[in-house]
Parts: structure tokens; C-alpha cells; sequence
């Protein structure tokens, strides 16, 4: 089965550069690519293609059940069937990707009963929620409120679990609890024809931004030496970007030039900063290997800080021939992101070897 | 037998998971030790590599001892369960 998670995470790096590709095109590059209609699907690539099929793999990797491994290899199939032209299908296969992720996860809840599962289902069900409307014939930008909702609700799960290693006081659950109630509370709202659900959105994306920057153990962990320091400097940046796009969705919501800039500050600020910071540790367990800290994993780390401050920046001035830079800029964060952990993982390899030798 | 696994450490954390209080049974019967230690999530995917450290450790150090390592979720783990250092380091102290 670990196999299986090694091909689902090569499935969603392979979704990754295909993805980051079409968005260079999408922004203005003039790059070759395999269909014109590529471009119209950079939204699902990396929601679905990317972002859901490395958090279901994860799951997967964590609960050791077969069934979990059905989601990922949905979300790789998703990728395919988009690329093949296959439109009609990928939207089910995403969907019942999310189905059995939500499946996985729900029964999660029943063997915990903690906030923790609780708020990770909800992150699950607004994943089906906005696959199925992809599934019955809305447009992308209907469903990816719903994917914001899940990447945000799903980490912010995880991070919150983690928060009992740091003193806090226990109203602070209660305040977690309902700003996540909020969250999912703007999806059904995000279907009127107002911005009502863009707002409320904004305004739980900010509460939980901040709730993270009070009260993550990575504010402490920030203290440490390697790749604890630096795990935790990803994850409070990543706090502060998720602040900001609450901001920007609060006082804007998401119609052009902010929804442009909140999707980005959310799926590269946040979430992209919340895997440079745990891929180090991920990959290691996927692969069976101790990946040790490397003081290159700063660069591609600021390199995508700078580029997502370029991008906000650039869609709030309406720069856009900045916009496009800061593209090529995600992208070679990307790319650095990838040969620095590679070079880690070849590394931790021959020191493995050497050790059994 | 704890100062053997001293080194293993939650990746995250930066903090030895004796320290952490992770390390929740031990038990040693014919040869034979058998330790159980809890993840910090109950999502937590680094359990089976944490379980191999710990392993790989106590095989290094008990030659010739057959060692068992289990690991789950325990959510009966509370931040009482920490060393002082550990405290310290997390902002209890």
C-alpha cells in the first residue's frame, strides 16, 4: 500500500508541474502546451489534482486502510481524464474522490469524536460539496469557495490538534470551533447571486488566520534548530498569508482583482507554505528514509513568500505587467522546492545505505 | 532502555518523544521488549517512522533483544505528560 502512496504523490507532483504550467500560460507566458484547453482547467489541476489527491495520500498513509487509497488515485484519475479532453468524466471521478476522502475521514471522526475530526470532516464535505457542483454543471469559480474551504478547514484541523502542546486557554476552543462553523456556514451562502458567502468566508479565513498566528505550536517550534525552526517559520507564514486573503475577502470579496488575489494568497501562501514545511517529514515516512534539515530549504521557501507578496501586490495595484513575474517566480519556488528535496531525499538514501552496510 | 531512544524526536516539534511523553508502555518478557508510543494526531502519519527510530535504537543498543514497537493515537495524553524540558521548550514554563 505504501507503493501505492508513492505513485498517488508522484500522480500529484506530475498534476503540480502540469498545473503551475497552464497557470504560466494562463497569466500571459507564452508556453507550448498539449491542448489550448488546458488553460481552463488550472483551477481543478490544483485543487483536486494537486492540493486534495497529497492531503487524501497523507490520510491514506496515516490510517494503513486500502479503502483511503481509492481517493488519491481518483484525484490522479481526475488529472488524467481533464488532460484526455474527458470533461464529462473527471468531475465524477473528483467527486468520488471526495466521497471516499470524506468516508475516510468521517469514520476518523467516529474513532476520535474530538474537534480535531470534527473540523477535518467538515474541511471533507466541502471538498464533495464543491466536486459535486463541478459534477452538476456550475462553473469553476462556484466551486472553488468549496475547495478553499477544504484546504483551509483540513489544515487548520492538524494545526489545531497540535496547538495542546502549547499552553492555551480552553475558551480558545470554543472560538476555533465557531470560526470553522462560520466557514462552512459561507458555502451555502456562496450560491446567492451577492458576495454574502465571499465575505463570510473572508471573515472566518481571517478569525482562523489569526487563531493560528495566537495560538500554533509553531510559534514555539520557530525557537528550535533545524527542521523544527524550520517547519515552523512555514507555518506561521502560512498563517499570516490565510490572514491576509480573509482580509482581502472580508473587504473585497471575490470578484476581480481580489479573487485572483485571494485564491493565490490561500493555495500558494498558505497551503503550498504549509507543505515546504512538512514535506521534509512527509517524504521521509513515504519513503521510508530520515530526511535531515538542509539550510536550502529557506530559499525555496522566502523565494514563494516574495512571490505570493509580488502577486497581492500586484493585483491590488492592477500591475499587471508584474502579475506575470511573479508567476515565473511561483513557478522557480516550485522547481527549487523539488531539487532541494530531491537532493534531501538522495542524500538521506546513501546515508541510509551506509549505515546498513 | 529511555536514554537509548533519547534521540528520537517528534519532527515537528523538535523534542525527543520521551520527553514528550509519547513513550505510554514498556514491557520486557523473555527476551523479548515491547514498547507502545502515541502520535501527537490521531492523523498523524509520521507513527510508523517514529516506531522504526525507535526500534532501529533499541536494537542498536539491546543486542541480541527481539523488539516490538507499536504506536496509535492516545488521546488520553495530556501536556502533564511532558518533562520539564519539554515544557520549557513548548512555552508551559
Amino acid at each position: 500500500m505504501v507503493v501505492i502512496g508513492r505513485l498517488a504523490i508522484a500522480g500529484a507532483v506530475a498534476t503540480l508541474a502540469i498545473g503551475v504550467w497552464t497557470g504560466l500560460v494562463r497569466i500571459g507566458w507564452s508556453l507550448p502546451l498539449g491542448s489550448p484547453m488546458w488553460v481552463m482547467h488550472h483551477g481543478p489541476l490544483m485543487a483536486v489534482g494537486f492540493f486534495a489527491t497529497l492531503i487524501a495520500t497523507e490520510r491514506a498513509l496515516a490510517r494503513k486502510v486500502a479503502l483511503a487509497y481509492l481517493s488519491p488515485l481518483l484525484g490522479v484519475a481526475t488529472t488524467a481524464a481533464l488532460l484526455a479532453g474527458v470533461t464529462w468524466l473527471a468531475p465524477l471521478l473528483a467527486t468520488t474522490s471526495a466521497i471516499v476522502f470524506a468516508v475516510v475521514v468521517g469514520y476518523g471522526y467516529f474513532a476520535a469524536r474530538s474537534i480535531q475530526a470534527g473540523v477535518s470532516v467538515g474541511g471533507a464535505l466541502a471538498l464533495v460539496w464543491a466536486n459535486a457542483l463541478w459534477a452538476t454543471g456550475h462553473s469553476y469559480f462556484d466551486a472553488v469557495r468549496g475547495w478553499l474551504v477544504f484546504l483551509v478547514l483540513t489544515v487548520a484541523s492538524e494545526r489545531f490538534e497540535l496547538s495542546r502542546f502549547s499552553p492555551r486557554a480552553n475558551s480558545t476552543r470554543k472560538a476555533f470551533v465557531a470560526t470553522a462553523l462560520l466557514m462552512m456556514v459561507s458555502l451555502p451562502l456562496s450560491i446567492a447571486p451577492s458576495e454574502l458567502g465571499a465575505h463570510v468566508f473572508g471573515l472566518s479565513a481571517m478569525g482562523l488566520g489569526i487563531w493560528l498566528l495566537l495560538f500554533d505550536v509553531a510559534r514555539k517550534t520557530v525557537f528550535q534548530k533545524g527542521l523544527a525552526r524550520f517547519s515552523g517559520a512555514c507555518l506561521l507564514a502560512a498563517s499570516l498569508w490565510l490572514t491576509i486573503a480573509g482580509f482581502i475577502a472580508l473587504t473585497q470579496g471575490l470578484r476581480p482583482p481580489a479573487y485572483d488575489a485571494v485564491l493565490h494568497a490561500v493555495f500558494l501562501g498558505f497551503g503550498v507554505s504549509m507543505i515546504f514545511g512538512h514535506a521534509p517529514m512527509l517524504l521521509g515516512f513515504a519513503l521510508g528514509v530520515r530526511i535531515r534539515y538542509w539550510s536550502a530549504f529557506w530559499f525555496h521557501a522566502a523565494l514563494m513568500q516574495l512571490s505570493v507578496f509580488l502577486r497581492v501586490v500586484a493585483d491590488w495595484q492592477s500591475w499587471h505587467n508584474v502579475r506575470p513575474w511573479a508567476g515565473i517566480l511561483h513557478a522557480l519556488a516550485l522547481v527549487a522546492f523539488l531539487a532541494a528535496t530531491l537532493t534531501a531525499v538522495v542524500r538521506a538514501k546513501q546515508a541510509q545505505a551506509a549505515t546498513s552496510a | 532502555m529511555l536514554e537509548a531512544i533519547a534521540g528520537v524526536e517528534d519532527p515537528e516539534l523538535g523534542v525527543g518523544i520521551v520527553d514528550l511523553g509519547l513513550v505510554r508502555e514498556v514491557t520486557f518478557s523473555a527476551g523479548r521488549l515491547s514498547l507502545r508510543i502515541a502520535t501527537t494526531s490521531a492523523v498523524c502519519p509520521f507513527g510508523a517512522e517514529l516506531a522504526r527510530q525507535v526500534r532501529d535504537a533499541l536494537q542498536a543498543h539491546f543486542h541480541g533483544v527481539s523488539v516490538d514497537v507499536s504506536v496509535g493515537y492516545d488521546p488520553t495524553w495530556s501536556p502533564a505528560d511532558m518533562t520539564t524540558s519539554a515544557r520549557q521548550k513548548l512555552g508551559w514554563l
